[in-house]
């Protein structure tokens, strides 16, 4: 009986518990069009370096042109960013995972490229 | 103890069912400038399960300018829907889903211009989040 009971209360509070995920920042989906370029800024807001995880996508190919991000943990303070060539007529996001994120921010901007690279739109990750 | 095992399977059932609700994110009414001539309006679905997901692209009066059923969007999948609009006139978007934890969305407010070639393209000009 009382492990019944022990099991009925273990089983209610598993319902009622989150579950666990690597921490991620998420930004809105943004349309590109002819000529786009994308970049995702990651800034660490606290003092003690976090290895990040950015990611630049589209629902096409994306032609990822620089990366300062996913080469070495980003340390307080500091920003780094991600910059895309976009498909054209399509959608963009950008997305960073971390053991935290509670001290990062980050920023996606859509720019025109030609005949100089231009921000259009901006949506921050949450 | 019948009383208490009825009880209990309910509270374990109860516990493992998912709650269902329709949830909704908006974004705020926002106006581009007297050049604007399409607002379009995406979301993404960046969970792990699909979801059932509709948009509505909104006047500032609050009518319903346009309306897309995505249908079932896939995880890791976009949705879109873009329409005309007036010069003068703010617009909003929403997204309905059973659950809204991680669908993301944006309204894009754009401009038409001229290609060169006897076409047009499309730039946005504003965004706004659905939240």
């Amino acid at each position: 009986m009382r492990t019944f009971v022990a099991l009925t209360v273990s089983a209610v509070l598993l319902g009622f518990t989150g579950h666990v995920h690597a921490a991620r920042l998420l930004s809105p989906p943004l349309p590109t069009n002819t000529n786009t370029s994308g970049g995702c800024y990651i800034r660490n807001t606290g003092t003690i370096a976090v290895d990040v995880v950015v990611s630049l996508f589209s629902n096409n190919s994306v032609v990822v042109t620089f990366d300062g991000c996913n080469t070495a943990p980003l340390g307080g303070g500091r920003t780094c960013v991600v910059l895309a060539s976009l498909p054209d007529d399509s959608y963009a996001a950008c997305s960073v995972s971390a053991g935290s994120v509670a001290k990062l921010r980050g920023t996606l901007e859509v720019r025109e490229e030609n005949p100089f690279p231009k921000t259009l739109v901006s949506e921050e990750l949450r | 103890m019948r009383t208490l095992t009825v009880l209990a399977t309910f509270a374990v059932v109860l516990a493992l069912t998912p709650l269902v609700h329709a949830a909704e994110i908006s974004s705020p009414a926002i106006f581009g400038s007297y050049d604007q001539d399409r607002a379009e309006c995406v979301i993404y679905n960046g969970g792990t399960g699909n979801l059932s997901v509709t948009i509505k692209i909104l006047t500032e009066s609050g009518t319903t300018q346009a309306q897309r059923n995505c249908g079932t969007v896939p995880p890791g999948e976009f949705c879109a829907w873009s329409v005309g609009i007036n010069f003068g006139v703010a617009y909003a978007c929403t997204a309905t889903a059973g659950t809204i934890a991680t669908l993301r969305g944006a309204l894009v407010i754009q401009q038409q211009v001229p290609d060169g070639f006897g076409g047009t393209y499309t730039f946005g000009i504003r965004s706004a989040p659905l939240r």
